[in-house]
């Protein structure tokens, strides 16, 4: 099979997401650097692969997609990858997609929303910091992470069970985002971290990897630490 | 099979577009009000099944389940209903999961909802006062993501990403249903949406209308 075309940028957590499922399961793919700081999201080449200009995008022959989400479970299907990322039982992919639907207003709403106002509107653009803002995302944050142990990993190794499924990458990737700003979701709380270290420890060489670019940037761009509980 | 026991009220647009799911595909379903200004939500024997304190909430037998997407994904599968709701063909099913995952920030938080919340729940409900600061900023994100859907979700096709109707539509339509019932016509000045969400009403009929009767009464 010809690769897939993948338009990103690893400082992006779902861009991490897709490539590390695609690591994970040796599925061939060009990578396309989109950066963002460039502005090069608007440029015609990737307009005609995504006229929303986010990224991850890929291009698989001339089908276009975009959401991190959608992509993977397009690739776990056109791949048949290993049940355990995206099972086939009803009542088992009920389980992941629970968490895969939950994690855009949740996951993501609590730990982007705090990345992206401290991070990227304030110390990168300069705007003054929206403190409303950043005390919302942080409750957010707080009721997510609260699930998190009392729920999704409460009783369960990995979100939808026993084995690593496409749940825990975009999750996890929400929160590698945070280790860069000093917060460690797994700080307060034992089944978090319990979750996130068997989840990077899985992924291995593929988790490091994926990450390098975010940390190289966290490093020289200063990120101020975050305070969070 | 058994009866799926829905937990839900119909002011909710996530509720309604799982029992419109339900009541279009002739599954049998048990109704289990949850009325949420009565805190219905926050006890323990539905935070048991929902620990969330969210509506919808799903119960199959001993299964439980939140996320209204991912209960007709359940659905659709356990049920076998008929392909176009969410095909299997991967490709047209990536466009719908492409929607899907779209629609949570999108259509719904910083669009329909988010609107709907400024207008109608801070104000009317919670009894919070929302400068017009606030309410012009959730309409502009709320008309921003009109043009999105318009141009990306309804480009060339009758419906989102397709000439047949799927669950992306189902979901689409009640977050814009619930602006409609305070006098806001998201098809107003935008004839592509107007008729998108005539053929999905048409479609839908007469569930449609049964399950819009509690938030339609906010019209009056």
């Amino acid at each position: 099979m010809s690769s897939i075309d993948f338009y990103g940028h690893l400082a992006s957590q779902p861009c991490r997401a897709v490539q590390l499922f695609m690591k994970a399961n040796n599925i061939p793919f060009n990578f396309h650097l989109i950066d963002l700081t460039k502005g090069e999201q608007t440029k015609e080449d990737f307009q005609k692969v995504n006229p929303m200009g986010k990224v991850p995008a890929i291009k698989d022959g001339d089908f276009c997609l975009a959401e991190g989400i959608a992509i993977v479970q397009y690739l776990a299907a056109k791949y048949s990858t290993p049940d355990h990322w995206y099972p086939k039982d009803a009542a088992a992919k009920a389980r992941v997609n629970e968490y895969l639907n939950w994690h855009h207003s949740n996951t993501r709403g609590g730990a982007t929303g705090v990345f992206f106002n401290a991070v990227i509107l304030h110390q990168i653009r300069k705007q003054p910091r929206n403190e409303a803002a950043i005390k919302e995302a942080k409750g957010k944050l707080t009721v997510a992470l609260d699930l998190f142990e009392n729920y999704f990993v409460k009783d369960r190794l990995f979100i939808g069970g026993s084995e690593i499924c496409i749940a825990d990458l975009f999750a996890v990737c929400e929160f590698t985002q945070l280790d860069q700003i000093g917060i460690d979701v797994g700080k307060n709380r034992a089944n978090v971290k319990a979750w996130k270290d068997r989840v990077s420890a899985q992924l291995g060489a593929h988790f490091v990897e994926a990450h390098e670019v975010i940390i190289n940037f966290a490093k020289s761009a200063n990120f101020a630490p975050e305070p969070f509980e | 099979m058994g009866k799926i026991n829905l937990h839900a009220n119909r002011f909710s647009q996530p509720a309604r577009s799982v029992e419109l799911f339900l009541k279009v595909n002739n599954i049998p379903y048990e109704f289990h009000p949850i009325d949420v200004p009565k805190g219905d939500n926050r006890t323990e024997s539905f935070l048991k099944i929902n620990p969330t304190g969210t509506v919808p909430a799903l119960v199959d037998d001993e299964f439980s389940l939140f996320e209204s997407v991912a209960m007709i994904q359940y659905l659709a599968k356990k049920y076998s209903t008929p392909d176009h709701w969410y095909p299997k063909e991967i490709r047209a099913r990536a466009r719908i999961n492409e929607y899907l995952a779209w629609h949570h920030f999108n259509t719904r938080t910083n669009g329909a909802t988010g609107y709907f919340i400024a207008l109608f729940i801070k104000p009317r409900y919670l009894k919070i006062e929302v400068s017009d600061e606030e309410v012009q900023e959730a309409k502009e994100k709320f008309e921003k993501m009109l043009d999105a859907f318009e141009s990306y979700y309804l480009k060339g096709t009758e419906f989102i990403s397709s000439n047949t109707m799927s669950i992306a539509d189902i979901m689409a339509l009640n977050e814009l249903t619930q602006l409609v019932a305070i006098g806001i016509e998201p098809g107003k000045d935008r004839p592509k949406i107007a008729d998108w969400y005539e053929r999905c009403k048409q479609a839908l009929q007469p569930h449609f209308d049964d399950v819009h009767t509690d938030i339609f009464s906010l019209r009056k």
